[in-house]
């Protein structure tokens, strides 16, 4: 029996960018949804298709990312996944998630994404503060974002997320936690809380650079992530992954297959796909993508085989996101060496100052640890790069 | 024909240039070689004397060479000029003052903007210990700021020429180029050796290639020597039959003899330049010379300091490497020695801190190593209770404070020139340096020569880099070795974690301890990275810890957001990120940068 796969489909549309946004999605441009989708449905008829790159295995998990998936209608997401049905096997548990902004849905997209088969919806909230949200650029307020939860569950939906982001600008440590129990009062299954990023040439780098933002110190935003961690147990929430917190049986299955190094399907402009080691990109530019796929030429820019030295260095470092740390026997089984063997010595000075944990003949982050993750897996991983 | 006229030294001159970095020497040398027809215009790459790609982005000449160049003078007579180059910096003084022994002349140029500098003074008096016939040039009066007038004058105040000994030229335009050449045929006195006494050639310069193995670059003093002879080195006894010679035009063209008075090249199947030692004599194994030519020296390295792999398994190529430098440079010398914090590595000496940079510079380009260097040391010496003499060219090789009864160190005369305004600065900055001030005389009115004693290590540190920022660049320094003398020096460790590097040591005045420590420890904390671990940093002097800081450990650094599309982006960072930790040492848990072991250079007093 081949290995189940996850399918990812990249809307990247945005009613606006957000000034943080270094993602491959574009503001203006929501002219080119019908075509778009046009050629998505190509894409995936190609791989689908017998003896394509998925080539009859089944979809355990189907995830709309963005962008801004919301925006398509109701009807745009069903006529995607009855297609996607069609061309292959979707697991009848399969987990369809799709990430919407909150100020984009209505009663009736949501009614209509659950009757096509979404089962969780991710929204992206942020913040629970107004000023906050508007020095983001995002679109919406936290009264729509409570609404749109509300909407939500009305529509059926039982598998909710709430995106946050700590360590925004001007963001105290007493705003978050308001946030964090503002956004765990509205009881979402599972809830992701990321630490800003200052990615280069996006509008928020320059805005730090010329000092018109100002972001929290790193002793504050260290506060954040660990009330964070804190605050969401004590509410009954599980940290399963850095930044992944979710009630026991509502983990994300789909963000699991990158974090478990299995195999993935991704469809779009700037999706991107390993199948069986080998690790290949679409055009970003959607109008690109459009005409090629349009012309019968394929999307792919950029196309990588990993080695063994790359495939164990990726699955140790997406392996230690997990709470349960890479899985020994299937890193065993994969590069018939064992991680033990092959983390040891480099380890040895983590755990004793107490970054890493062996457990369960795995490595695990501590808590220290995860709040360290990059470093320690500088460290970590530096002689097998 | 040819073979006589090689013979009468009537019609042969040798001469070198001896000028400031930048005043236009190879310029110079470019025009005469294209004026005599050596070299045409076009087949000239820019500034063909200095062969080396460091030596022409640095602007400097490191390798001396020569060449002949065929010149009919305005007496319609045919004559031979050998044109001697030589290194333009104070690091390599005794090579310099090999190749003035091989020359009856010299060309001194100055710059019209810039006037004379240290370095000229420094040529200058060596070419006069050399006797030799000094034509002054004053280079680049084509440029606007050129002030001919103001420089003669100098000139004639500061070494007494008169006005007009001078040559104006432009070597940029070709200005006075034939004027050069005439006033070498005429005012330079040729060759008077004896072409039939026993063979003595001088030595004065050598280098090595794989193919050809070691060339001599000799002038004859006297005597001759041809193919097939049998020759004896005078200094190190070895002997070796003879292959090829030939002279510089500038290829390399063959002949069968040379003799008294000729410069040209020598062959012997020498399989590395220290067969072939700069300052030795070449004789006739059958007929030797009675005495050797005067004035041979061993190759003394000033400047010390530890080379290390960053990554140890490089250590044999480290080896091989330094080995192969070595075989076409006598000076660099290098033993092997292990730090507890570096591992294995080996301890070299250069003439100068530029000679150090050359060879560094060319361990990382041309054999792809990633190094780590230790701050230079010069050679201290220290006086034990037993009686014993100690030569310590590794700080961290010093007994400890107990067993010496007292320390010395290398002093070195400092000629300083300056425009006048900065007189006060710089006399402040000798004395910050432990300088002891000798004598200060004003050339002309607006410019000053200072001459100090300045311990050589405080001229290692920054004692340059001051002097020029100070004198706004105007100030020019050229210094000779006068001899160890007496201090009262410490040894300053530096510890991280608690643990001593010994890689970090070094030795300092003892009144300078305390402040050197504090401003060293500050070093390092911005130098290091903060790391997972808060990482103390000490100075100490014996077991007293006299300074410390404290690199404060990351507090938060979580990773990134990481779904399908950003699993090679992160992947690639990791590696990235490793890649930019080459110049990295682990010392236990810290990671030190390779610039860390640089830090006691460039603490700000």
């Amino acid at each position: 029996m081949p290995e189940k796969i996850a399918l990812y489909l990249h809307i990247p549309f945005c009613q606006r960018k957000c000034v943080y946004c270094d993602f491959p999605s574009f503001a203006g441009k929501e002219g080119w949804i019908p075509d778009y989708l046009l050629a998505l449905n190509t894409e995936l008829q190609m791989a689908l298709r017998p003896q394509g790159t998925v080539d009859g295995r089944q979809i355990d998990t189907i995830f709309f990312g963005g962008g801004t998936p919301s925006l398509l209608s109701g009807e745009e997401v069903e006529l995607l996944l009855r297609k996607v049905r069609k061309m292959a096997v979707v697991l009848p548990d399969a987990e369809v998630s799709l990430e919407a902004n909150p100020g984009t849905v209505t009663r009736k997209k949501l009614e209509k994404w659950r009757a096509a088969g979404v089962n969780r919806l991710s929204l992206g909230a942020q913040c629970g503060e107004d000023r906050l949200l508007k020095v983001l650029g995002r679109i919406h307020s936290v009264r729509q974002a409570e609404a749109a939860f509300r909407l939500a569950r009305e529509a059926g939906f039982t598998h909710l997320n709430l995106d946050l982001i700590f360590g925004l600008p001007e963001q105290t440590l007493v705003n978050w936690e308001a946030t964090l129990k503002w956004a765990a009062d509205l009881g979402p299954e599972h809830l992701t809380c990321y630490g800003l990023q200052v990615e280069e040439g996006t509008p928020l780098a320059t805005l730090v650079a010329e000092g018109s933002l100002i972001l929290p110190a790193e002793e504050e935003t260290r506060a954040m992530y660990e009330t964070a961690m804190d605050h969401l147990s004590d509410r009954g929430y599980q940290q399963y992954e850095i930044a992944s917190f979710a009630r026991p049986g509502f983990e994300c299955r789909h963000n699991l297959y990158y974090w478990t190094y299995r195999d993935y399907l991704g469809v779009g402009a700037g999706a991107c796909s390993t199948i069986a080691s080998e690790r290949w990109t679409n055009i970003n530019l959607p109008e690109v993508y459009i005409r090629r796929l349009r012309e019968g030429e394929s999307p792919v820019v950029h196309r990588e085989r990993l080695d063994c030295r790359q495939g164990m260095v990726e699955m140790i470092m997406l392996g230690l996101r997990l709470s349960k740390g890479p899985n020994a026997q299937e890193f065993y089984e994969r590069w018939r060496v064992s991680l033990d063997s092959v983390l040891r010595e480099q380890a040895a000075p983590l755990l004793e100052a107490g970054f890493l944990k062996f457990n369960n003949g795995t490595y695990i982050l501590t808590r220290s640890g995860k709040i360290l993750s990059n470093l320690v897996l500088q460290r970590l991983l530096e002689p097998l790069l | 024909m040819e073979g006589a006229f090689f013979l009468d030294q009537s019609r042969i001159r040798n001469f070198c240039i001896i000028a400031h970095i930048d005043h236009g020497k190879s310029t110079l040398a470019d025009r005469l070689l294209e004026h005599t027809g050596a070299v045409s215009e076009r087949k000239m790459t820019e500034q063909l004397l200095d062969s080396m790609d460091l030596e022409r982005e640095r602007g400097i000449t490191i390798k001396m060479q020569a060449v002949r160049l065929l010149y009919k003078a305005r007496d319609g007579k045919d004559y031979i000029l050998n044109l001697i180059d030589t290194p333009g910096h104070v690091d390599f003084t005794y090579e310099v003052s090999r190749s003035l022994a091989a020359c009856e002349g010299a060309l001194l140029v100055v710059d019209a903007t810039q006037g004379v500098e240290a370095q000229t003074i420094a040529n200058l008096y060596l070419a006069l210990e050399h006797d030799l016939e000094i034509i002054p040039v004053i280079n680049k009066v084509d440029l606007p700021s050129a002030d001919p007038e103001r420089v003669k004058k100098e000139l004639e105040e500061v070494f007494g020429f008169e006005g007009t000994e001078a040559i104006l030229t432009s070597a940029k335009t070709g200005l006075g180029a034939e004027d050069v050449l005439e006033a070498v045929v005429n005012r330079i006195p040729p060759p008077k050796g004896d072409p039939v006494a026993p063979t003595q050639a001088l030595i004065f310069d050598s280098s090595f290639d794989p193919y050809r193995g070691v060339t001599a670059y000799i002038r004859m003093v006297n005597g001759q020597v041809k193919v097939g002879e049998e020759i004896r080195m005078m200094a190190t006894g070895k002997e070796f039959e003879v292959t090829d010679l030939g002279v510089f035009q500038p290829e390399l063209t063959p002949v069968r003899q040379l003799t008294a008075g000729e410069v040209g090249y020598l062959m012997a199947s020498m399989k590395n330049v220290k067969d072939s030692q700069v300052g030795d004599t070449i004789t006739l194994a059958g007929a030797p010379a009675e005495k050797p030519l005067p004035g041979y020296r061993q190759v003394q390295p000033m400047v010390y300091c530890g080379l290390y792999p960053v990554d140890n398994a490089d250590y044999q190529d480290l080896r091989d490497a330094l080995e192969k430098l070595q075989l076409n440079d006598a000076a660099l010398i290098f033993e092997p020695e292990t730090s507890t914090a570096l591992g294995f590595g080996f301890r070299c000496g250069f003439l100068g801190l530029l000679h150090m940079e050359i060879i560094q510079e060319r361990l990382e380009r041309e054999y792809d190593l990633a190094l780590i260097a230790t701050a230079p040391s010069v050679v201290y010496r220290a006086h034990l209770v037993t009686g014993e003499v100690l030569e310590v060219r590794n700080p961290a090789e010093l007994p400890s404070v107990g067993s010496i009864e007292y320390m010395e160190e290398p002093y070195v005369k400092a000629n300083i020139i300056l425009p006048s305004d900065y007189v006060g600065s710089i006399m402040e900055l000798c004395q910050e340096k432990r300088g002891t001030y000798k004598t200060m005389e004003y050339p002309t009115t607006d410019r000053v020569m200072l001459v100090y004693d300045l311990p050589l290590a405080e001229i290692l540190m920054d004692f340059y880099d001051k002097l020029k920022s100070r004198s706004r660049g105007y100030a020019s320094l050229d210094y000779e070795y006068l001899g160890h003398r007496r201090s009262d020096l410490v040894r300053l460790d530096i510890l991280l974690n608690e643990k001593p590097v010994d890689a970090l040591s070094a030795i300092v005045h003892r009144e300078k301890a305390y402040s050197r420590g504090r401003q060293l420890a500050r070093k390092l904390k911005e130098i290091i990275p903060r790391q997972l671990y808060e990482v103390p940093v000490q100075a100490a002097v014996g077991n007293k810890v006299i300074a410390r800081e404290t690199i404060k450990a990351m507090r938060k650094d979580v990773l990134a957001k990481c779904y399908g599309g950003d699993i090679s982006r992160k992947r690639k960072l990791l590696e990235k990120q490793k890649e930019g930790k080459k110049r990295m040492k682990q010392l236990g848990t810290v990671e030190v940068p390779q610039e860390a072991f640089l830090a006691v250079l460039k603490v700000e007093e």
